[in-house]
């Protein structure tokens, strides 16, 4: 091969690449709602826990969400093709998901759950989540909601109930509600731009 | 675009992901020798845990030793000596993101866990079962790897085990997964990537000939 053709290969490649890292933001961010929808779940999950009292809040409100989300993403993902850094995102957060799903509930079972392991591991398997998805889509801003949820773990494990509580709220509140709205934000704008570039092409 | 157009390009474009596969799960295997390492790493911390000094972080020098060796081969292979043969492909790259991303969690839980005194041995085997399946899990569905999955779900078993478990079936069931999804995956990856070696290097020998 000569020197031209092996840049130009090289170049060729260059652009798949980040065709694919574009194509991969552009999944995330068409999948903002689901952060919203899991950050909500959270607070129904934590408000019913603290004011009802009960031990079934966290398990029948997870299930509820993981079946709606099931759900909603059927019928989405049943509209757009599979790409491969598409696949390599859903691989990672049902492994994330099953894997949280697992020790959570056997923590639970086994009546060895409380409220700073809990915070600690959920903020640890997140931030393990947000960080793989950020480092292959080079998202500074996921990296960001990344590292808080880590630093979430962190203080899960040093401090007080309270504090625990507040900085878990804190990390809802940024990495999955204002992160998701962002991400539909941002979804609902590429798709406003597209159509209205359609309708001057017609 | 004709409808052979357009089959055609379906059929590049698959082929390519199936390449992309492919060159994954050879970069995972040339990487076994990773696997095995932090298998013994972890043997070498529960015996010195258990027989050795008490007094001595047994578990936080030897995790610390084993991921200044990892980090020096992984910069050595990539700047220094052995270069990959092929540049990395985006799967590869995803699965790399997946083993830096847990590496991390690990460096920043379990340390936390210790100083902040919420850890007892349970808790511990649980959190390395629940991340260890967590990036088996994912690199297994991005590869399409039903071997690795195995592994996944001897270490969410093992989480399991050791949330509802007593202190000894934790502990044996840490020794159990060890060895079978680190050692003997690890052992089976590193003969995966020779053979493939000797038969490229016969492939290259049968065309200069």
């Amino acid at each position: 091969m000569t020197g031209d053709a092996e840049e130009l290969d090289l170049k060729e490649r260059l652009n798949l690449i980040e065709t694919m890292i574009a194509e991969g933001r552009r999944t995330t961010e068409s999948w903002g709602w689901t952060f919203v929808l899991w950050g909500v779940a959270y607070y129904i999950a934590i408000a019913w826990a603290t004011w009802g009292h009960s031990t079934l809040a966290w398990p029948v409100t997870m299930i509820a969400a993981g079946v709606l989300t099931g759900i909603l993403s059927s019928r989405y993902a049943a509209k757009r093709p599979e790409t491969t850094v598409g696949r390599a995102m859903m691989a990672i957060w049902l492994a994330m998901g099953i894997s949280t799903f697992v020790v959570m509930l056997s923590l639970g079972m086994s009546g060895r759950l409380e409220l700073h392991n809990s915070v600690a591991i959920v903020g640890a398997m997140l931030g393990t989540a947000n960080a793989t998805s950020s480092i292959i889509l080079k998202w500074k801003m996921q990296f960001a909601c990344a590292v808080v949820w880590w630093a979430s773990a962190v203080v899960g494990c040093f401090t007080s109930d309270s504090v625990t509580s507040i900085v878990f709220l804190a990390a809802i509140f940024l990495c999955q509600i204002v992160f998701g709205g962002w991400l539909m934000i941002a979804e609902a704008g590429k798709r406003r731009s597209g159509s209205s570039m359609l309708t001057q092409n017609h | 675009m004709t409808t052979n157009g357009i089959e055609g390009e379906l059929k590049d474009r698959l082929s390519l992901i199936e390449s992309m596969i492919a060159e994954g799960r050879r970069t995972t295997e040339s990487w076994g020798w990773i696997f095995v390492f932090w298998g013994v790493a972890y043997y070498v911390a529960i015996a010195w845990s258990a027989w050795g000094n008490h007094r001595v972080p047994a578990w936080n020098i030897t995790m610390t030793a084993a991921m200044l060796v990892t980090f020096s081969v992984v910069v050595w292979r990539k700047f220094g000596g052995r270069q990959e043969s092929q540049p990395a492909t985006h799967l590869g790259r995803a699965v790399t993101a997946v083993w830096m991303a847990v590496g991390i969690s690990f460096m920043v839980l379990i340390p936390s866990l210790g100083m902040g005194g919420r850890s007892n041995s349970n808790l511990v085997v649980a959190v390395i079962g629940t991340l260890l399946g967590t990036a088996n899990a994912a690199s297994s569905m991005i590869l399409k790897w039903k071997l690795q999955f195995a592994c996944a779900v001897v270490w969410w078993a093992l989480a399991v085990i050791s949330c509802i478990g007593t202190h000894a079936q934790s502990f044996y069931g840490l020794l159990v997964a060890n060895f079978f999804c680190q050692i003997v995956f690890g052992i089976y990856g590193m003969i995966a990537e020779s053979r493939k070696q000797k038969s490229a290097r016969a492939g290259q020998g049968v065309f200069h000939a």
